[in-house]
């Protein structure tokens, strides 16, 4: 079942939903919370193709070292003052201002949205992995992506995504220990 | 049951049966929603009240603006 504004607002007076900072009332849908943007953001370096740089990441080999390769191959980036262009067909990682905590007691999930305001524009703001388990603990990470012919500004705080929560059947059987648990702005 | 807010004009929008209209929030800004014209009820725009601070009414918007949001603040004097 999808929770309404009214058992949202209950949930997180309850502390059974931790969001922080707490969200102002005009942050809730009827059945939904708006997230807002951190101004970090992380992007991959292009490798060069055909050249000495050219890299094939294999993420489902034997010994494949995620942290090794995030710390060679992701720069980070902060959106200033004049917001960050993200150029068509450019993808980006980004992170909600809000710290999400969604403790295993409560029965309750969440799934990571984009909005209709953004995706009329052709910006996506996750890439097939929206589901925030019970236990999640940490800000949100989104994937962005403009599928979209045009130059969009990225804001620091703007309106980015929307979580849709949800009430689990039953408590899990044991605590989330995820490996992208206290997911870190890079 | 949903009331009426004020809308200041009324535009085509991209889709079938789609509005483009834009209301005034309780600091005078501009907010600009596309909605289905079932929306439009008498020349004003469908929404509901969630709440009411010292002669502000928050409305649900029937759709998300084209700013990103569900909620505005607008003046008492604008709703039905």
């Amino acid at each position: 079942m999808v929770l309404t504004d009214r058992e949202i607002q209950a949930a997180i007076e309850n502390k059974q939903i931790v969001i922080d900072p707490a969200p102002a009332i005009e942050a809730y849908s009827s059945t939904s919370l708006d997230l807002t943007l951190s101004g970090r953001l992380s992007a991959w370096k292009t490798p060069k193709v055909g050249g000495v740089e050219e890299t094939t990441v294999s993420p489902a080999a034997s010994g494949y070292n995620f942290h090794t390769f995030q710390k060679e191959y992701s720069e980070p980036k902060e959106i200033g003052d004049e917001g960050f262009i993200l150029l068509p067909g450019l993808f980006i990682l980004g992170w909600t201002e809000e710290y999400i905590h969604l403790p295993e007691s409560s029965r309750v999930a969440a799934r990571v949205e984009g909005k209709s305001s953004l995706a009329r524009l052709g910006i996506g703001i996750h890439i097939t992995a929206p589901t925030i388990h019970a236990g999640f603990d940490g800000p949100i990470q989104l994937e962005i992506c403009n599928h979209g012919p045009l130059r969009v500004r990225l804001l620091k705080g703007m309106r980015v995504c929307q979580l849709i929560f949800e009430q689990t059947l039953g408590t899990p059987a044991k605590g989330y220990a995820g490996q992208f648990q206290k997911q870190k702005k890079q | 049951m949903p009331g009426t807010v004020k809308v200041h004009s009324v535009e085509e929008g991209l889709g079938p049966s789609e509005k483009i209209v834009r209301v005034e929030d309780a600091d005078g800004g501009i907010e600009e929603i596309p909605v289905s014209s079932r929306s439009i009820r008498e020349g004003k725009l469908v929404a509901a009240e969630v709440g009411r601070h010292e002669g502000r009414v928050l409305i649900e918007l029937p759709r998300e603006s084209a700013s990103g949001r569900w909620r505005i603040w607008v003046k008492e004097s604008a709703v039905a």
